[in-house]
């Protein structure tokens, strides 16, 4: 997830952890987030319903969200 | 300036102040979205929004938290908007007849809606400089005793600015649809507008033989809503006295649920007005809060172009 992350907030320095959320880096606001979970998407191949993108609350839930749908 | 938004109260802005506040009671996470929203906002564009979150509470006054909920989840509706828009990259209604069935049609849909884009007019970076920018560059430059007509009047808040100086001989407002043109006669009732406002239920697409009667023609988030915009662009050419001025703010990668006219840049909004008889004396672009023009040009984000515009002289 590190590239994506990296691309989305524009940020070569950025190391995704499980317990980061959006207060934990500032770039992270709602538009970013929808760029987040869509770039997520095609890189993985996947697809999140509404509530999951809207109810993620930290990296660590983002990533067994994957998993679950790989 | 700095806008701090715990600071507002002691800065001067008391309805704006008790908007924001509200809104937080009501949604205390969206703060962060409220702080960037405001930080760069100037004392001539907060000074509007003073203004302008006074008619709010002239108008939603009463139930002002039930606003505020709205406004929230007119939020969470953009956003939906805003996942498809991310995965399509194309606005998710393409006709004006889908529109209509999935939101028009929809009273209680149109009501929460409403009332929840009411309040972005100040809470949202965009659309309170737009908002500025009508007040200080187009209405003031109005000629004394004019005839101002707005399309698509929606919740009256710019006919009510027009009227509210007496600067215009008449003012008029226009829909197409008959409910639309009773919610803002309703508006105007309430924001007690001292000067008498013609409305009208009117399809500037369809009307025949329009004439030159206005000196100035407001045309506030409408393109986006219509499948043509060009022909409402020709109907207000049609509609302006020679010398008028047509006010266009149009978004700009603005994902809606009745939104139907994607314009992917600036320079496409500048023209779409230009290819269809205007010339532009004056653009501004607004990004959403937390973004300048360049990033938001660079990622796609919303921005609203505001421009002034009069006849251009045909070429010999």
């Amino acid at each position: 997830m590190g590239p994506v992350f990296r691309a989305v907030f524009d940020d070569d320095n950025l190391v995704p952890s499980a317990g980061m959320t959006a207060k934990d880096v500032p770039e992270w606001d709602s538009l970013n987030h929808v760029r987040l979970v869509v770039s997520i998407e095609q890189e993985f191949g996947v697809k999140f319903t509404l509530s999951e993108i809207t109810e993620l609350k930290n990296v660590g839930e983002l990533a067994i969200l994957i998993q679950k749908k790989l | 300036m700095q806008l701090d938004l715990r600071e507002l109260t002691s800065d001067g802005f008391f309805s704006l102040a008790r908007i924001v506040g509200v809104v937080l009671e009501a949604w205390p996470d969206h703060e962060r979205f409220l702080a960037r929203s405001f930080v760069e906002r100037d004392r001539d564009i907060a000074e509007s929004s003073e203004r302008v979150s006074a008619m709010i509470l002239a108008l939603e006054g009463g139930d002002l938290r039930g606003a505020c909920e709205d406004y929230r989840w007119t939020c969470a509706e953009l956003q939906e908007e805003e996942i498809e828009f991310r995965r399509t990259q194309r606005y998710r209604c393409a006709s004006f007849v889908e529109v209509e069935r999935e939101v028009y049609a929809n009273p209680a849909y149109m009501r929460r809606y409403l009332r929840g884009l009411l309040l972005s007019q100040v809470l949202w970076a965009n659309h309170a400089a737009v908002a500025d920018f009508y007040i200080r560059r187009f209405l003031a430059a109005t000629p004394p005793s004019g005839s101002l007509l707005e399309v698509g009047p929606g919740h009256g808040i710019l006919l009510g600015l027009a009227a509210a100086g007496g600067r215009q001989a008449s003012v008029s407002g226009w829909d197409v649809s008959p409910t639309a043109i009773a919610l803002t006669q309703r508006a105007l009732a309430k924001l007690r507008v001292a000067q008498p406002i013609e409305l009208e239920t009117s399809d500037i697409l369809a009307a025949p033989n329009l004439s030159p009667r206005f000196t100035a023609i407001v045309a506030s988030e409408l393109l986006e809503h219509l499948e043509k915009p060009e022909a409402a662009l020709a109907s207000f050419r049609r509609l302006l006295l020679p010398g008028g001025r047509l006010f266009v703010n149009v978004p700009i990668n603005s994902p809606a649920p009745d939104h139907i006219y994607l314009l992917r840049s600036p320079d496409e909004a500048v023209n779409l007005v230009e290819q269809n008889g205007f010339r532009v004396i004056e653009a501004r672009h607004f990004p959403m809060g937390g973004y300048t023009l360049d990033r938001a040009r660079r990622l796609g984000a919303t921005i609203s172009s505001a421009m002034i515009a009069e006849a251009s002289v045909p070429e010999a």
